[in-house]
């Protein structure tokens, strides 16, 4: 990818994601729903308090002017406070990263190496020059797949969690049961995300496998064995980095669901407590978050892809 | 070269062939199931209590919840609703991404461009995150996780319909019917849209498939309200606290889910293969 490209790949989701910014706040503003019914449902405030916090969040203004107030924010790179409890938007949410991004980051690492391991596992369900145990293992393995893009994340969740609680209980608070409690929510997601990646890589391997190049390759007695597999990947591997790119769509989705199952205070946990709570500036805040994490995923994995097949680059000039 | 030279045998014969179409009859079997159980269990008395959290047993199949309701009365009562949702969910994405793939597609030229780059902006929103918008804007009510699940499925949905019509309005016969008069509104009733159902109605299945993961997810969290009857991804919540002390709970909705996408999926694969 040229660095011209680049740029204007980057231009151009900056400018989408400002599109998005804009109409969440219009959208959520334009709502009947009323951040504060909360707190006065609950006798929290007398009306008198509500109205004077009105006041203060700015929220009895004209919509414009509340817009405009919150770019003049944005531009001091001030995000507002939370409604709740009063805490800056940016703090909450650095702090809620702080869970997200291992989580987000190394979920989608493991659904890439999974992905292709398992879908090139998978794709010699047909190939005529494998023995007979090894295609019935790759028929299993196909059928795993389908199994794993199938079944929900919440449900996989629990028995990830079922399976893992003998073995944490015993744990002590330390680095250990630190990286045990991120690897039951990246097993999660990174499972049910490597499978649809390993379907992806499944089909662009059987295809790769009948191939003339990959036969000739045989025939000609290339090895060892990494040597023949590598040849096919290549070809496919591109497809699958591309694919990974909007499965990210899938992971941020996903953490909020991990994030609530497995009680991590991360940035959809956040978002799902802001929404339940009528917190707009943190809803807003959060899904432009998210609307940038997808954009940067997706760039990541372009630049990876265009870097693998040249005729990527090609196309993309 | 390029096809298996091996010669037939019952190992090959056993493997899927991707020239046969087989019907999916377990799939079809399992949804019929899901459906009538919904219809027969609708006036049953859910809410009737039995002893708490009881494991599964004669009397009751799948056990009973914390508040001592029976499960499997509450797995095929939820069951119709779960598929009622996203159903609707599928409808309003098909619909809405249909009509804005295709006039897209079609036109061409600016409306075209705004459009597509209208669908980028709906697509640079994970489907999920932007139905949590839609619900903060709407409240939480079932109508609401239906509207939310449609609207986050309209983009994918709409740049399908926009390829799959833009290849069609190129096509020769629709330049002839042009010729002969036919107005644009004619030409995308008539000729593009019919030409364009195939796959269309191929990746509704597929989307259905995704629709019932997300609004399960969706009431999974919370955000469905509190019906009467239950769903399956509200009842995985409901479960999801009690889980390791009665993980029967859970086990009905999560594999009952699992099994409905399965079975959705390999339907939409059948219709999907030409």
């Amino acid at each position: 990818m040229s660095l011209r490209t680049f740029l204007r790949r980057i231009l151009g989701s900056l400018a989408t994601i400002g599109l998005v910014t804009t109409l969440v706040f219009f959208a959520i503003r334009l709502s009947h729903i009323d951040p504060l019914a909360a707190l006065l449902g609950q006798g929290l405030a007398s009306q008198a308090q509500a109205a004077e916090m009105r006041a203060a969040l700015g929220l009895d203004r004209p919509l414009l002017q509340q817009y405009a107030l919150f770019l003049s924010g944005l531009v001091r790179g001030d995000l507002g406070r939370s409604l709740f409890d009063g805490q800056p938007v940016a703090r909450a949410i650095a702090q809620s990263m702080r869970f997200t991004a291992p989580l987000a980051l190394s979920a989608w690492l493991l659904a890439i190496a999974l992905g292709l391991t398992l879908g090139s596992l998978a794709s010699r369900a047909s190939a005529w020059e494998a023995g007979r145990p090894v295609r019935w293992l790759a028929r299993l393995t196909g059928a795993l797949l389908v199994l794993g893009t199938s079944t929900p994340v919440a449900w996989s969740g629990l028995l990830i969690l079922w399976a893992a609680v003998p073995l944490l209980t015993g744990l002590h608070p330390g680095p250990v049961r630190d990286v045990a409690q991120l690897a039951l929510p990246v097993l999660t997601l990174g499972i049910a995300s490597g499978c649809s990646l390993g379907r992806v890589a499944e089909a662009g391997l059987a295809r790769a496998r009948r191939e003339p190049f990959f036969i000739a390759a045989r025939a000609r007695g290339v090895g060892p064995l990494w040597r023949l597999e590598w040849s096919a990947l290549r070809t496919t591997l591109a497809p699958v980095i591309s694919m990974a790119g909007v499965e990210a769509a899938f992971l941020l989705g996903g953490t909020m669901v991990t994030e609530t199952l497995f009680a991590r205070p991360g940035v959809g946990r956040l978002l799902v407590e802001s929404i339940l709570r009528g917190d707009f500036p943190l809803v807003q805040a959060i899904v432009a978050l998210m609307a940038a994490g997808y954009a940067l995923f997706n760039l990541l994995a372009d630049v990876l892809a265009s870097s693998l097949d040249p005729r990527l680059r090609e196309e993309a000039e | 070269m390029t096809s298996r030279p091996s010669p037939p045998r019952l190992a090959s014969l056993m493997t899927q062939d991707p020239r046969v179409r087989r019907t999916p009859w377990i799939a079809l079997a399992w949804l019929a199931i899901v459906l009538l159980g919904g219809m027969l269990s609708a006036g049953a008395a859910l809410n009737v209590p039995f002893e708490s959290l009881a494991p599964p047993s004669p009397i009751h199949p799948l056990g009973t919840d914390l508040l001592g309701r029976d499960v499997g009365l509450r797995l095929l009562a939820g069951g119709l609703r779960t598929l009622r949702m996203a159903a609707a969910a599928t409808l309003i994405a098909a619909t809405l991404g249909s009509i804005w793939g295709l006039v897209a597609g079609h036109a061409g030229g600016w409306l075209e461009w705004l459009l597509v780059h209208a669908n980028d902006v709906l697509l640079s929103v994970p489907g999920l995150v932007l139905a949590l918008v839609v619900i903060a804007a709407l409240g939480q009510h079932e109508a609401t996780i239906i509207l939310a699940v449609g609207l986050g499925g309209v983009g994918s949905y709409a740049r399908l319909a926009r390829s799959a019509a833009a290849e069609t309005s190129h096509r020769p016969f629709v330049m002839a019917a042009r010729a002969l008069g036919a107005g644009e509104v004619r030409l995308l009733q008539h000729h593009v849209f019919p030409n364009t159902l195939e796959a269309l109605s191929a990746y509704a299945l597929l989307h259905f498939g995704w629709a019932l993961v997300n609004s399960a997810s969706l009431t999974f969290l919370g955000l469905g309200g509190a019906p009467s009857i239950p769903d399956w991804g509200q009842m995985l919540n409901e479960s999801r606290l009690v889980f390791l002390s009665a993980p029967w709970l859970a086990a009905a909705p999560g594999t009952a889910l699992a099994l409905t996408v399965l079975a959705v999926q390999r339907l939409g694969e059948w219709v999907g293969k030409p």
